[in-house]
């Protein structure tokens, strides 16, 4: 559906396609309020007859040198909380995705280990879904962290604590070798 | 904090009658949310100029606290003679892109304060009353200065984009950067019934971006009271709260120690009143107002002819 012009007045008064049924909340770098009030209009034009899905809740992604641009999840909460309703999240650390890539091949959780750099998507998607996890330490998380969520008294942080870790995926390698 | 009136739960009553003559007697001063309770859209709630006569005639204080940060003083000044409200002094008007300068003032420039620039999200009416409490803003896009940002501020920004979020966040990343928002409203009506996001939406963008929890100046926090209690000598237990949003007008005056009367002219329908009353929750009791009315005009019997 496209966007109408430029001006807040524009917005509140371009007609709605009536095909729409969903709004998706992707990455996007052109995110604007017109959008974020376009998305409203849709989501109360129909209230619960207009799915609200995002790809994900990532709230930043993490650029080199300790700089981040920021992710889906900002973008999703922008939403939710003008539309005062929670979307269905479809990536990781919801099971949704794991259950698309288990109807697609024939995956044994108690034989499969997910690998991952974030605590909070990979590993926790991971030790829902019963896999075994193991983190890389060459990304987002650290092992201060994973201690923090080791030591915390609130249960639902040790499910953000991996099975295994190790510095790289490289160090995977030995394992394998004939 | 505030010596309020006697601890018991609000009981969302209709004030009408004698009822009226009892509660609006006594008051020395009523403060009153703009949009939805003076107004809606482009016209004046009916009686609703009436009404603010009369409170004068009475000698009872009127002061207007508004959420809405689009407009600064002298805008709000000039639209309530526009919608016929006469005699409305600048002085009397406490909107949150007032108390946001006047709170940024405070913190950059006051006693301990070191100084910096202000990156805003928001409109010409919010960055003309920081400027004018003598606040340095970081333009958009503009160039580095030397002087460092030392807060970025969320208002309702209908220009918001990704890039501006970005480089909010490039700021934030210093831990002495200051994280404020003018208001917690995620939304607002608009005069056909559709809502627009408002700054609550793009705070929440800021917040799970930069990993920071803002410090919210407007309703129902109390800071908008402290403004008004700084410039004005205000009894809270002589003072009524008038307005139409359970979680930030009457919210706030129960925060603020004053009595609560919610109108039924704007965003909150009586059955949600009733619906925090009902529930167990001791948050949710504290949106209950104390009475209610169908709008202000119903007021005007409760005060000397």
């Amino acid at each position: 559906a496209a966007l109408p012009g430029p001006a807040p007045a524009d917005w509140a008064r371009a007609p709605l396609d009536p095909a729409v049924r969903a709004v998706l909340v992707g990455f996007d770098e052109h995110f604007s309020y017109a959008k974020l009030c376009q998305a409203l209009r849709y989501l109360q034009r129909d209230g619960a007859g207009c799915l609200l899905v995002g790809t994900n809740r990532d709230n930043r992604l993490p650029l080199e040198g300790g700089a981040a641009i920021p992710g889906t999840g900002c973008l999703v909460k922008a939403v939710e909380t003008a539309a005062q309703r929670e979307a269905f999240i479809v990536g990781k650390p919801s099971r949704y995705i794991f259950d698309c890539v288990a109807s697609e091949f024939n995956i044994d959780p108690a034989r499969t280990i997910m690998v991952g750099d974030r605590l909070d998507t990979d590993i926790l998607m991971g030790n829902t879904c019963g896999l075994t996890t193991l983190l890389t330490l060459t990304g987002v998380s650290t092992l201060e962290e994973v201690q923090g969520h080791q030591e915390s008294s609130c249960p639902s942080r040790h499910s953000l604590v991996p099975d295994y870790y190790v510095d790289s995926i490289a160090d995977l390698l030995p394992a394998l070798e004939e | 904090r505030r010596c309020g009136r006697a601890a018991g739960m609000a009981s969302c009553r209709r004030l009408s009658g004698a009822g009226l003559r009892e509660v609006l007697g006594p008051a020395q001063g009523l403060l009153f949310d703009c949009d939805g309770v003076l107004w809606a859209g482009e016209r004046a709630v009916p009686g609703a100029p009436e009404l603010l006569e009369r409170l004068r005639r009475s000698g009872k204080a009127a002061f207007f606290v508004s959420n809405n940060s689009r407009r600064s003083v002298a805008e709000l000044e000039r639209r309530f003679g526009l919608l016929g409200f006469g005699g409305v002094r600048a002085e009397h008007i406490f909107s949150s892109a007032l108390c946001s300068a006047l709170f940024l003032r405070q913190r950059l420039l006051g006693d301990g304060g070191d100084g910096g620039r202000v990156f805003v999200l928001g409109g010409e009416g919010l960055r003309g009353e920081l400027r004018d409490a003598g606040l340095r803003l970081q333009e958009d896009g503009a160039a580095a200065s030397a002087e460092p940002v030392r807060a970025v501020l969320v208002g309702y920004d209908d220009q918001f984009t990704f890039a501006k979020l970005a480089q909010a966040c490039v700021y934030l990343r210093d831990p002495r950067c200051l994280l404020v928002a003018t208001d917690p409203d995620p939304w607002h009506p608009l005069s056909d019934g559709r809502r627009t996001p408002g700054t609550g939406s793009l705070t929440a963008a800021v917040e799970t971006a930069s990993g920071r929890k803002a410090v919210v100046v407007g309703k129902p926090n109390t800071y908008m009271f402290d403004c008004i209690m700084e410039r004005f000598s205000i009894d809270p237990s002589r003072t009524l709260m008038v307005g139409d949003r359970l979680e930030t007008d009457i919210l706030f005056g129960k925060n603020c120690g004053l009595s609560t009367i919610l109108t039924l002219t704007g965003v909150s329908r009586l059955e949600e009143a009733q619906a925090y009353m009902a529930s167990d929750s001791a948050a949710a009791k504290d949106l209950v107002p104390n009475y209610y009315v169908d709008s202000i005009a119903d007021l005007i019997p409760g005060l000397d002819e």
